[in-house]
């Protein structure tokens, strides 16, 4: 009788235990996390190197046909980079005379990737946290102007990043089409994917269309870029058109973040 | 309790390991595995399974977003499922040497 009393006793500690941890998890996660951080962006370094070798190995066949392609897109944007200086040079000196500068841009902080959440993929955890300012909601974008996600949860010296594709999440973005911008609401779901949603049924969506954010919800500066159209789904029996999205960060090669403190 | 603190490293490393290395390869759940294994190969009548599923949950819940507690239970209750099955209807006679 009494061993099983003595079990009860230890269980019912056990859980109160638990409960008790939950009102200073904040603390205790920043806590295991502080002391990890060193070997995990060891352990995170190995295994971007050893896992880029055997992608390597793997893809050195295809080398040669990405590298040709690659070569020709560096011609395109070479070009396209000399359109847009001159288009931006136009643009400050019609700034200039109407005497509207353009605003500073975003206050940035740099984060690296700590690590990713065990279960959801769709989760990171990086450097900084509330010592540096950092909030909930606050956007996370890559060192190109990617968007990868929000500030989820702050701790001491960390901050859990839901990435775009988390499932349920979702903000307003548009895809610019010349003088017309088609707006629509891009929706996470879940494993690193997103859609698009909520777009008129007249609006002409292509694949490759780029999408970026918008600033009407609030959630994200305008301009910022998402990633591109992979696949259209129209129905008339849906009062919106729907399509498929790649996202442009990429997963495995998320190191150093910025986190938007300010726009 | 020898055996406790080794198993407390034990998932602290598997942990980082997965958090860190293991994310650019594959998602598979080390902790998850190694917890039924430990439960599938202990003898009956020991307990070291069920306390592994209580060290392994808890750093499943340090290292994902939820709140501390939940993989905990479910590993748990895991286990328990496990040691009932085997306990009830499956024999393997390496492993439960009979007295």
């Amino acid at each position: 009788m009494r061993p099983k009393r003595g079990k009860i006793v230890i269980a019912i500690f056990g859980i109160l235990f638990v409960v008790f941890l939950n009102f200073f998890q904040d603390e205790v996660k920043n806590f295991f996390y502080s002391i990890s951080l060193p070997f995990q962006k060891v352990l995170f370094k190995t295994g971007d190197n050893v896992s880029d070798f055997f992608k390597s190995v793997i893809k050195i066949k295809d080398l040669k046909i990405e590298n040709e392609e690659l070569n020709r897109k560096i011609q395109e944007a070479l070009g396209e980079n000399v359109r847009l200086r001159e288009i931006e040079q136009e643009n400050r000196t019609l700034r200039k005379a109407l005497n509207a500068l353009p605003k500073n841009d975003f206050e940035l902080f740099i984060s690296h990737t700590a690590s990713r959440d065990i279960i959801n993929p769709d989760s990171i955890l990086v450097t900084g946290g509330l010592e540096n300012g950092i909030l909930k909601g606050m956007p996370v974008i890559t060192p190109e102007r990617i968007l990868v996600g929000r500030v989820n949860s702050v701790y001491k010296n960390f901050s859990e990043v839901s990435l775009i594709s988390q499932k349920d999440f979702s903000f307003d973005v548009k895809i610019s089409e010349g003088e017309n911008s088609i707006y629509g609401l891009a929706e996470g779901k879940g494993n690193l994917g997103l859609y698009l949603d909520k777009v008129l049924l007249n609006a002409e969506l292509k694949e490759k269309d780029l999408i970026i954010t918008s600033s009407l919800g609030g959630i994200f500066p305008e301009g910022i870029l998402v990633g591109e159209i992979r696949k259209v789904k129209k129905s008339d029996l849906k009062p919106f058109q729907q399509a498929e999205v790649s996202p442009y960060f990429d997963i495995k090669e998320l190191e150093t973040l910025f986190i938007i403190t300010r726009w | 309790m020898k055996k406790i603190i080794t198993s407390l490293l034990f998932f602290y490393i598997l942990a980082l390991f997965q958090t860190s290395f293991l994310v650019h390869f594959s998602a598979l759940n080390l902790i998850l595995i190694s917890i039924f294994f430990f439960n599938l190969f202990e003898k009956s009548e020991e307990n070291f399974g069920l306390i592994s599923a209580l060290i392994g949950g808890f750093f499943l819940d340090i290292f994902s977003e939820r709140a501390i507690g939940f993989y905990i239970l479910i590993l748990f209750l895991l286990s328990l499922f496990i040691k009932l099955i085997l306990r009830r209807y499956i024999r393997i006679p390496i492993f439960n040497i009979s007295k």
